[in-house]
């Protein structure tokens, strides 16, 4: 008897395997079809449009700002699971220490703040400089490099931001503890930055 | 060991039932977190549907020897798979391997236990299946000389 006379005459059994092959393989092409998503999304989700920005209070005191999207066109909803945004000021002409720290924001949330496919969420962070020992040493750096011929105010000065977002990918299981499985945590999770005009 | 050209077709149809789940069970392997449903790595539960797998080759294969090389046949084809899957997003889109080396030798890495258990059941399924067969075959015959 033929493969195919027999499968005929075992139609029952022959009917279970198709089923069972079918399953599995829509399973398969399921699977393969998320990962396509997520290595999609690990592409396609940005930071841009950074806004910085700097302006001197009558007061003499300074407010630094920074505004800035985290665009996601991806086809899952992204979970941010921290933000994080410094601003200092490269003062290692000076001597001594290296960066002037200006103000220090660091988000782990608890309950995440959600981004959903095609959608755009921005980010705005301001402070303000009041601190008289602050201010003296960015008015230090600045008379330092009037010296050096470069033409600094309060306004203008050379400040560095920088912006960290983390954030996981769908609801994707990312809890795993066996060194051997971090690449699993790794794979659903999306580190984007900001730093010195440059993203990452 | 002679293999005739019907056998091999035969082997081939049988290992067609069981190359996706094997596909799948190695994807799953390397990614349970993505994939749906997830075995999570559970060994015993991969031994368990590879006895499962295994069936199809000895129910409809009855020579043993035919059967186990039908079993090395849908896992060498269902580890091709797996890997064409693996590399879902790099064949078909545009997406760039950065290190080709290591990313394939990552899969083979997580995968090679997986295929020896694999193995192991798909034998045991394939003796489970022959005394299926056995047992339905014996059915079929008892119910023909049956009185009406």
């Amino acid at each position: 008897m033929g493969t195919l006379g027999e499968f005929r005459k075992h139609w029952f059994v022959t009917s279970l395997c198709i089923l069972c092959a079918m399953i599995f393989f829509a399973s398969l092409l399921l699977s393969s079809a998320n990962y396509i998503r997520i290595i999609d999304a690990r592409e396609v989700v940005v930071l841009a449009d950074a806004q910085e920005s700097a302006e001197e209070l009558p007061n003499g005191s300074l407010v630094l700002g920074l505004s800035i999207e985290f665009r996601n066109p991806s086809a899952f909803s992204l979970a941010i699971s921290s933000v994080s945004w410094a601003v200092s000021l490269d003062i290692s002409d000076l001597g001594g220490s290296p960066y002037l720290p200006l103000a220090n924001v660091y988000k782990g949330t608890t309950e995440s703040l959600f981004v959903d496919p095609g959608e755009t969420e921005v980010f705005v962070y301001e402070t303000v400089i009041s601190d008289a020992a602050q201010i003296s040493k960015i008015m230090e750096f600045i008379d330092y490099s009037a010296g050096q011929g470069d033409d600094y105010t309060l306004e203008t000065a050379p400040y560095s931001h920088d912006f960290r977002v983390t954030s996981w990918i769908g609801d994707f299981r990312h809890d795993y503890q066996y060194s051997g499985e971090f690449y699993l945590n790794d794979m659903v999770r999306l580190e984007r930055s900001y730093s010195e005009g440059e993203y990452s | 060991m002679r293999i005739r050209l019907e056998d091999f077709r035969r082997m081939l149809a049988v290992s067609l039932f069981s190359i996706p789940a094997v596909a799948f069970v190695i994807f799953d392997f390397v990614f349970p977190n993505i994939s749906t449903p997830s075995l999570e790595k559970n060994m015993l539960v991969a031994f368990l549907l590879s006895i499962l797998f295994g069936m199809p080759a000895g129910y409809f294969l009855k020579r043993t020897d035919l059967a186990i090389l039908t079993v090395l046949i849908y896992l060498a084809l269902g580890y091709v798979v797996g890997i064409v899957a693996y590399s879902a997003p790099f064949i078909f889109y545009e997406f760039s391997i950065i290190f080709p080396g290591v990313y394939f030798l990552f899969f083979l890495n997580r995968t090679i236990i997986l295929i020896l258990i694999i193995f192991l059941g798909g034998i045991v399924g394939t003796v489970i299946g022959q005394l299926l067969r056995e047992s339905a075959e014996t059915e079929e015959t008892a119910q023909w000389f049956a009185k009406p």
